[in-house]
């Protein structure tokens, strides 16, 4: 791994066209500005992962084909009003 | 209008217009190999639709709206991702999320608010967009556990034949 060690306001140039600038360090955390072009996507890594196995989830549990069941159980529910709870 | 033949593990070969073939630009995560997709009907009335892949046809999520379930869920896009999708009014976008129902009990089904599906209709290009800084979760309870229970309470007969 490549380590390079930069201070609040430097940059880092990757592939010419994107760049990572260092915007503030406080304690513990480091605020990063990052400039690309828009066909690449940036995550946060745990937020990648999490997508990433509930998708996984979710094609594994389709094969069941449970979704029947699903049906049924959303056909016993009575319309409700609007929620906010999620 | 030209049809293509699908072939999937749920439901044999399936034949469908060409036009309703969705293009990925993006990759679904954890599913790079597969940017073609169609949407299948489950059945008339049902909030759920199959996303299946037109590459693979093992591959298949189902998915819904989830207005359909009373959430007001809103989903604000990046300009990138307005760019890249080529939206050009909130119209010509349809968000669909991925729903994940558990084999051990699929009224506990939950969907992912976090990474919805986002499709451009008019010209059939989709991505799954991860949204940043939002309070939404990937599980997301469809029908949440009080709405469960008034269901259990109401359908029991002796409640019923009460007073």
């Amino acid at each position: 791994m490549l380590v390079l060690t930069r201070k609040t306001g430097q940059k880092i140039i990757i592939a010419n066209d994107i760049e990572i600038i260092i915007l503030e360090t406080k304690g513990d955390a480091v605020k990063i500005g990052i400039e690309a072009p828009k066909h690449i996507s940036i995550y946060r890594e745990e937020i990648y992962e999490e997508i990433k196995k509930a998708n996984r989830q979710a094609t594994e549990q389709a094969k069941a084909n449970t979704i029947d069941e699903a049906f049924e159980a959303v056909t016993l529910i009575k319309p409700t009003s609007p929620r906010k709870d999620h | 209008m030209t049809n293509i033949i699908v072939n999937t593990s749920r439901f044999g070969e399936v034949t469908v217009d060409e036009n309703r073939v969705i293009h990925f630009i993006e990759p679904i995560l954890g599913f790079e190999g597969t940017r073609r997709y169609v949407i299948l009907d489950h059945s008339e009335d049902s909030p759920f639709k199959w996303l299946q892949s037109v590459d693979d046809p093992e591959l298949a999520f189902v998915i819904t709206s989830p207005r359909f379930f009373g959430m007001e869920y809103e989903v604000t896009l990046s300009d990138d991702t307005v760019k890249q999708l080529q939206l050009e009014t909130a119209e010509d976008s349809v968000v669909l999320t991925i729903v994940n129902i558990p084999q051990e009990d699929p009224s506990k089904m939950t969907t992912n608010l976090l990474g919805p599906i986002v499709i451009n209709q008019n010209i059939r290009k989709a991505m799954q967009v991860v949204l940043h800084d939002s309070p939404y979760s990937t599980k997301t309870r469809l029908i949440p556990d009080e709405l469960l229970q008034q269901q259990q309470t109401a359908g029991s007969p002796s409640v019923r034949k009460g007073d």
